[in-house]
């Protein structure tokens, strides 16, 4: 009671103070005043705030430290400079005339910056001896990323984000310093408010976001997280920084720690955003040339016609185009040929990027409100959140809620709870669908001929069935008056899409609810005990319909129906009892505690079999053999001990150990520790420093941390399945082992921190080094020893690398503020061996054994390999008798997947009211492999592919001896001949390959024609002799502008009438533009899935786009 | 306060004592896979690894036969390339390497059970041992016929013992694998006489569905077609004519798959694990299912569809009553445009010839259309009596072979006394017995092509048959037998025409034309899968052995 009294005292006396000051400054007339402000030093400080208090009115000292300002005689001067103790000067107290000197203290104590560390510990900045990086709520909610990570592009040093495309239903992989992990984990760990919660990656099937490959893309958990509600966000990457995780921390960690409310009256923040979402950096389709093969297979027609082909349809002969997904017909020439519609048509590119037509702008809203109040004995926010999106892809909807309650309440005197509960809906309909399918399968391949308008018009009957074309391999049709007349080979891809898109739907709706209760119990000032326990609870609901695609009338029965059904749960619990205690200039700092998790996952599907017995009907009754199901679970227990013991010495240097000893139920009767130790040294404190030495600090540690194997793997168990009445057992070809141990990474860590120039300047560099020991290998075996793989411990990978961090303020004046952030991470890496005996480990195989990546001892992991060509003794190609290549029979390195290195540049003006912000994030070097140029080419799809077409394109003319394609040798001719010395046909497509033919050892001089080489050199597989993927590994460095934001801050004069506080709106874009990409016509970041091999394959995404948006926010 | 203290405190205790090591144990397994098993489900383990052996589906179709062994007997049709010699896709040889390991790693298991078991249990669990083992023979067998040298005895040893160093296995002579396998099967056959058979022999055994006599002529067909194989040259011929003429002369003791109904095939569930489509995989590639101009010359008196014009206008057609009737079952006609004369040749069979010219291929490939409107040579019929035949039963050993095997015996006087008689005898039980079982198939084809044909009469092909015996193109009779055996397996066991090509030379006149690719001659044997070389330090014993053109120790 009498503390309430007290600060409603004080309340009322606040309130009175501010109602009188302006009234009193009105009153009084201004003088010019001019002074210095000076450090205790005497140096002046440059940029120091002075303002008129009160008022909005102030100015910045110059770099002299000089200031010149109007003010009322009786006004009170407020100056400020970051890290100095501010100052207060009333005017009409001052006896002194004249120029004016004002000394600032510097004030240490300004500096103390708190960040959350592991376990939830919060500590100041200055204590730690290893690396972080913190990004603020602002930079991550600023240009529009629907979730947090996509938002840290470039922002700390040493961080990878890698979105996949597909909007905000799509996964987001961080990495951290390098991939640790050859075949397992490569993520960090997330921990929000001090609890792990659930991520997980895509493209495995014991992933928890993937089931099956259902050829859509997938999302991961930690995109699920609202941005709004983020405070802030700090990567703790070394060892050390995570030890406390023991296994789970291999990769780093992600501490996020939400917004809460501040002390003060209610609250109300406001949030709209809208933002289109514009399909871009689709590939280029060659305009130039239509469907049909290369001159080698013409028929005679084709000879005659330059390419044509000659159709019957209802009796009649007609000039058409060969049924084909290859684009190497004749040229586009406006003349009357037979569509497959049935009519004549002009021949011309139907569409000029048919991209265009089969993606749509997407559109993304925001919509946020959130309530808080604190008081001094509790602090409650609530927030709500909805976002809608309208996907690029035709058909989909996607739509979220997200409910989040986080606040504190204080229980007598010693008990402080805190809680947190987050509630989270999610309706996805249709998911974006991958489209390697389109892109980079042959059978699925398109031309610019394929006019889609039309065929969305026509590829579903009046009754509702997938249209069919007359002829052979069309489909018996019900309704064969609006059957295709042909199939030209190139509409099958376009046709199932829409197919898919429209009559295979997929409903989602998943509820996720986070949440945690925490009890501190402060026993003595120096003694606190803390307890939490959280939960983390996924339920997933899914059906898939897929509609009836041809008359049962006709057909065994077609179409399917599946439910599914995905839980997974954790339950986290710890229990800290954390001491710290002052002894003059020594403290202590010491935590004891324990912690659990426990995770459990069950899938359930059920589905029917065999078609639906009765067209259209969804439901499991429908099934026309017995109805099928499966299940996956899951159960995993993990526990530690820990123990922090920190020392600090007279606030200058520290010395902090952790230990953890872990239990994990992926391992049989084991217990790991994880130990690390790490020193903090403040260099500006211990010594006298020059005053433009701001702040200095080194930092070194060591620490190991583990990656378990993922549950089960350990296991040695048997197969059991059972069919028609048999029950069989077997022993898998991939067995476990018993004795499996984590990876563990031993990791040590220099850095060095100064900030100068009044803080104006600061550095951050790290360097680190690790090993990664008992690296868990499912180790191929000789099928012979009984298993194709065994799991073991055995491959060592070792990174290191540099991460820095560079933060500036070039310019500061009253109205302009200039705020630079760069950021650059490089590291090596190493596989320094694999098994014995065991060379390379194949890590994914493309294209039937086309092209692999794979990690091989005393390469970097990541190395790609194919097919290339032979050389000889003096460097030249060999070829073979028919003018392509010749391979070597053994793959060949042709490039690594890993980045040189990354980084970003983080940009921030602000002009009044105004600001502008803009990150550029970067990658150099690093390869993929762009299986869709490979295929696209291989079929004349590419723009690429139509060098050599023509003599305009370079081409070389020359004609077959008696028009004999398949089996004359070509011989060269003038561009300008118009026929041969027989009459025979001229083509101007040729190319001679360099190189020298390998029987002769004489240079190459066969002509082939274009089609020929790119359908032979780019193709899928390995039996060509002349197959490479090589021409299809493209450098992927790009420089992105990944955000760019305006936004205007109304005045707070002409909002304060209405009640705010605040009021900005602003535009802004992202993935706006490259100002640099070496991969040529397709977008640097078309992978998919959150593994790093998969992210190394350009292929198997859907488009990339480029948004503009709007946001207002307000503050009542 | 101090109540809280306490409270708290003892929460902590409760919470981190609370995980007992019960709790970490019951979490350490999958719950969805089994930590014990029994034999009799080992044993049906052992015959779904053998499955993609047995069956004709995907794997083989795709990737075994139809472009490897089928290329290498020219029971399959492929044009000349410098790369024709390459398998089309040789992951499905090496995975039939690997399903045949995991096959003997689960036997391994049966064994190291079966031995642990007290004798009535033995007895209990015999049939599934002796079942298992016959069917895996069959699959080892083959797969030395295609690589010699491989891990046998030693072999499989890692799920049992866990131990990586010494599970790596030394390679077994192909003879002593030859050798064991005959021996083995002496001694099984009979047990299956005395065998007792538990009741869920007869629910688990989805091959012979717990019929012990069909076992037992299985076991001895197989031991007569290995004793056959190693009879005529080699270091076991002697061993294989002993067993040749044991079994031939004791057919009591030791019988044979003779008859139709004595087959031993897998039928087709049409549903689930055991739902096999025939042929599946020849859809992939147009190059998976071109009849073979080798085959068809075989088959028609006037020969494959001449592509280089000498002379003969009749040729590619089939004459009724001359000419092999199972060819209309085999393959579609085409109708062609010939490049000569340019006459429209209708219903002609057009296989590939590595003989004529690459222009007069491309020119018939690109415009002979059949009636499905497949263009190029004939392919094998789609939905036909095989293709897509849900009926066709997966055969694993048939009766006809046993008589092109026994007329051989005869014939060459393996083990027993040469006589011609019963050679022809055998011969045309042989010929016949294809004939009906393939039209049997064709009569019952689910296939919507399948011509449902009526059977020629046994007159018919008795004529048939005799005149083969006596047909002038053979070299010698010999050659008339493994011609028509190969006939016989064009389509469904390629691998077995291979051997027989390797072991005798014949069909006689088979052109095989040298290339410039990476393998410039027909290899004579396969090389062992890439984790064999990389990962067995045994392999370095058979290094230099490993070529394509090594022998096998029964080849001519």
């Amino acid at each position: 009671m009498q503390m309430k009294t007290r600060l409603r005292f004080f309340v009322f006396i606040g309130c009175m103070l501010a109602f009188m000051m302006p009234i009193c400054i009105s009153a009084q007339e201004t003088k010019s005043i001019t002074g210095y402000v000076l450090d205790n030093t005497g140096e002046p400080l440059i940029g120091a705030s002075v303002m008129v208090k009160d008022t909005s009115y102030g100015v910045i000292t110059d770099v002299d430290g000089k200031f010149t300002l109007n003010a009322p005689s009786d006004a009170v001067l407020s100056f400020s400079y970051i890290g100095f103790t501010p100052k207060e000067i009333n005017l009409s107290r001052r006896k002194k005339k004249g120029v004016m000197r004002v000394r600032l203290m510097e004030n240490t104590q300004e500096l103390k910056e708190v960040v959350v560390t592991a376990m939830g510990i919060q500590k100041d900045t200055k204590k730690l001896g290893y690396a972080v990086s913190t990004i603020s709520s602002e930079d991550i909610i600023k240009a529009g990323a629907t979730n947090f990570a996509s938002a840290m592009y470039g922002k700390a040093p040493g961080v990878r984000i890698n979105q996949t495309q597909g909007g905000s239903s799509g996964a987001v992989s961080i990495n951290v310093r390098g991939l640790t992990s050859i075949t397992g984990n490569n993520q960090p760990i997330i921990i929000m408010d001090g609890v792990p919660i659930r991520n997980g990656g895509t493209g495995k099937s014991t992933d928890f976001a993937e089931f099956g490959n259902d050829g859509r893309i997938r999302s991961n958990g930690l995109v699920d997280i609202n941005p709004e509600d983020i405070e802030s966000i700090t990567i703790l990457k070394g060892a050390s920084a995570t030890a406390l995780y023991g296994s789970e921390a291999a990769n780093g960690a992600v501490v996020i720690t939400s917004k809460r409310a501040k002390a003060g009256k209610v609250t109300v923040d406001f949030t709209a955003q809208v933002m289109a979402n514009l399909p871009a950096y689709l590939p280029e389709v060659q305009t130039e040339y239509g469907p049909g093969t290369y001159n080698i297979n013409y028929s005679d027609y084709e000879k005659q016609t330059g390419g044509f082909y000659q159709r019957t349809y209802n009796g009649q002969t007609y000039k058409s185009l060969r049924s084909t997904t290859q684009s190497f017909g004749p040229k586009y020439d406006g003349s009357e040929v037979l569509y497959w519609d049935g009519k004549v048509r002009p021949y011309l590119p139907q569409t000029e990027n048919p991209w265009n037509e089969l993606f749509r702008t997407g559109w993304t809203q925001n919509y946020s409100v959130a309530i808080s109040q604190g008081t001094e004995n509790s602090s409650n926010r609530f927030s709500y959140t909805f976002t809608d999106e309208i996907p690029n892809a035709l058909n989909g909807s996607y739509n979220k809620h997200n409910f989040k309650l986080t606040g504190s309440y204080k229980i007598g005197k010693p008990l402080t709870v805190e809680y947190s509960l987050n509630y989270i809906i999610q309706d996805i309909t249709n998911r974006p669908q991958t489209s390697l399918g389109l892109y980079g399968s042959f059978s699925n391949a398109f031309s610019t001929f394929l006019d889609i308008p039309y065929l969305k018009k026509s590829y579903v009957t009046s009754l509702g069935y997938k249209n069919t074309f007359v002829g052979e391999g069309g489909d018996a049709t019900l309704t064969p008056d609006e059957a295709w007349a042909y199939n030209p080979g190139y509409f099958t891809g376009v046709r199932d899409m829409l197919w898919n898109m429209y009559y295979q739907n997929s409903k989602e709706t998943e509820n996720r609810i986070l949440g945690m209760v925490r009890p501190t119990f402060q026993i003595t000032n120096w003694l606190n005990l803390r307890a939490q326990i959280a939960t983390d609870i996924t339920d997933v609901k899914q059906t898939l319909e897929k509609s009836t695609e041809r008359p049962n009338s006709l057909y065994d029965p077609s179409g399917s129906f599946q439910n599914i059904n995905r839980r997974y749960d954790i339950v986290y619990g710890d229990v800290m009892l954390n001491f710290n205690y002052d002894i003059k200039r020594f403290n202590i700092a010491a935590t004891a505690g324990w912690t659990g998790k426990y995770e459990t996952m069950n899938n359930i599907s059920v589905a029917t079999n065999g078609g639906l017995a009765t067209e259209n009907w969804f439901d499991l009754n429908a099934s026309r053999y017995q109805a099928t199901s499966s299940q996956q679970r899951m159960e995993l227990l993990k526990t530690g001990y820990m123990g922090t013991l920190g020392l600090g010495w007279d606030d200058y240097l520290y010395l902090e150990l952790t230990a953890r000893q872990e239990r994990s139920s992926t391992l049989k009767d084991q217990s790991f520790f994880y130990p690390s130790a790490n020193m903090s040294f403040l260099f500006s404190e211990a010594f006298k420093m020059p005053h433009w030495w701001n702040y200095g600090k080194l930092r070194a540690s060591y620490g190991i941390v583990g990656n378990s194997p993922e549950a089960y793997a350990a296991n040695i168990v048997y197969e059991q399945g059972s069919d028609n009445g048999f029950t069989w057992n077997t022993i898998p070809t991939s067995i476990g082992n018993e004795n499996i141990r984590p990876e563990k990474k031993y990791e040590y860590e220099i850095g060095f921190e100064s900030k100068f120039f009044n803080n104006r300047l600061g550095i951050d560099v790290s360097y680190y080094n690790n090993i990664v020991k008992d690296q868990i290998l499912s180790t191929p075996q000789p099928s012979s020893s009984g298993a194709k793989y065994v799991l073991m411990n055995v491959g060592e990978v070792a990174n290191n690398g540099w991460d820095i961090a560079l933060s500036a303020t070039p310019v500061l004046t009253k109205d302009f503020r200039w705020d630079l952030t760069a950021t650059y991470g490089v590291y090596r890496n190493k596989v320094i061996k694999l098994a014995d005996g065991v060379p390379y480990l194949e890590i994914s195989n493309l294209g039937g054994s086309g092209a692999k990546i794979q990690a091989v001892a005393g390469q970097p992991m990541g190395d790609i390999y194919t097919q290339v060509p032979q050389v000889n003794e003096n460097g030249e190609f060999l070829v073979s008798d028919n003018g392509l290549y010749l391979n070597q029979t053994e793959l060949q390195k042709v490039g690594n997947i890993n980045p040189d290195g990354v980084g970003g540049l983080y940009n921030s003006f602000s002009y009044k009211n105004f600001s502008l912000d803009f990150s550029i994030d970067f990658r150099i070097g690093g390869d993929v492999i762009n299986e869709m140029n490979q295929y696209a080419t291989a079929l004349g799809l590419t723009p690429e592919s139509l060098k050599y077409r023509d003599t305009e394109h370079g081409g070389l003319s020359y004609y077959y001896p008696d028009n004999n394609n398949s089996g004359g040798v070509p011989v060269q001719v003038d561009p300008t001949t118009t026929a041969g010395p027989n009459g025979e046909y001229i083509y101007h497509d040729g190319l001679i390959l360099p190189g020298v033919v390998a029987s002769t050892g004489e240079p190459n001089n066969r002509i082939i024609p274009a089609g020929y080489y790119y359908n032979m050199t780019y193709n899928w597989g390995t039996n060509s002799e002349q197959l490479t993927y090589a021409n299809s590994v493209f450098d992927n460095t790009y420089v992105k502008l990944r955000e760019l934001n305006l936004s205007y801050r109304i005045p707070s004069k002409a909002i304060q009438k209405i009640g705010m506080t605040n009021l900005t709106v602003s535009v802004f874009g992202r993935n706006l533009f490259y100002f640099y990409k070496a991969l040529k016509n397709y977008d640097a970041e078309s992978s998919v899935g959150t593994s790093w091999s998969s992210q190394a394959v350009v292929g198997n995404s859907t488009a990339a786009t480029r948004s503009f948006g709007f946001a207002i926010r307000a503050s009542f | 306060m101090k109540k809280i203290l306490y409270i708290v405190l003892l929460m902590f205790i409760i919470v981190s004592a609370g995980c007992t090591e019960e709790d970490f144990d019951s979490k350490y397994q999958d719950p969805s896979k089994v930590t014990t098993v029994s034999i009799s489900n080992l044993m049906v383990g052992v015959f779904q690894k053998a499955k993609d052996y047995d069956t004709h589906t995907y794997n083989r179709y795709f990737g075994f036969d139809s472009q490897f062994v089928g290329k290498y007997a020219q029971t399959f049709g492929y044009t000349y390339s410098s790369s024709m010699y390459t398998p089309g896709y040789i992951p499905y040889i090496d995975s039939q390497w690997d399903n045949l390991y995991s096959a003997l790693t689960q036997y391994r298991k049966m064994e190291e059970l079966y031995n642990s078991e007290n004798e009535s249990q033995k007895i209990q669990d015999e049939a599934f041992m002796l079942a298992a083992k016959v069917q895996l023979y069959d699959y080892f067998s083959a797969t030395v016929d295609i690589f010699g040298d491989m891990p046998f005895s030693k072999a499989c040893t890692l799920p049992l013992t866990n131990d990586v160093e010494k599970s790596y296995a030394p390679y077994d002579k192909a003879e002593d694998i030859y050798k064991t396998i005959l021996d083995d099967l002496k001694n099984i056959a009979p047990k299956f006489r005395t065998v007792t058979i538990p009741r869920n022999f007869t629910s688990q055994d989805f091959i012979n569905n717990g019929d012990v006599d069909k076992w037992e002529r299985y076991a001895n067909s197989l031991r007569f077609r290995l004793a056959l194989r190693v009879s005529s040259q080699g270091e076991l011929a002697e061993t294989g004519r002993a067993a040749v003429k044991e079994i031939l002369e004791n057919p009591d003791t030791y019988p044979l798959i003779d008859e139709q109904e004595n087959n031993v095939y897998i039928v087709n569930q049409k549903s689930g694990q055991l739902n096999f489509t025939a042929g599946q995989g020849l859809g992939d590639w147009v190059t998976n299912r071109q009849a073979s101009g080798a085959v068809i010359d075989r088959m028609l008196s006037n020969g494959n569809y001449d592509m280089d014009d000498t002379g003969n206008p009749n040729t590619g057609i089939y004459v009724k009553g001359t000419d092999d009737p199972r060819i209309l079952l085999y393959y579609n006609p085409v109708s062609i445009t010939n490049k000569y004369s340019g006459n429209k040749d209708e219903n002609r069979y057009l296989g590939t010839d590595l003989t004529v010219s690459d222009e007069a291929t491309e020119y018939y490939n690109s415009q002979a259309v059949d009636a499905f409107g497949n263009t190029g040579f004939s392919q094998i019929t789609q939905k036909g009596f095989f293709w897509e035949n849900d009926k066709f039963d997966m055969l694993i050993m048939s009766s006809p072979e046993i008589h092109f095997l026994k007329a051989e015996a005869y014939l060459m006087g393996y083990g027993v006394q040469a006589d011609e008689n019963k050679a022809k005898e055998e011969f045309i039980k042989a010929v016949s017995q294809s004939i009906k079982l393939y039209y049997y198939y064709d009569l019952n084809s689910t296939g919507e092509n399948s011509r449902k044909y009526d059977s020629p009469t046994d007159d018919e092909i008795n004529l048939f048959a005799e005149s083969k015996w006596v047909d002038t193109k053979y070299e010698n009779k010999q050659d008339a037998i493994i011609t028509q055996k190969w006939l016989h397996f064009a389509i469904t066991a390629s691998r077995e025409a291979w051997s027989d090509l390797r072991r005798t030379g014949y069909p006689s006149g088979l052109v095989f034309p040298e290339v410039a690719g990476t393998i410039p001659n027909v290899p004579t044997r396969w090389k062992y899968p890439t984790t064999e070389m990389d990962y067995n330090p045994y392999y370095k014993d058979v290094q230099s052995e490993d070529t394509y053109y090594t022998k096998l120790f029964w080849a001519k």
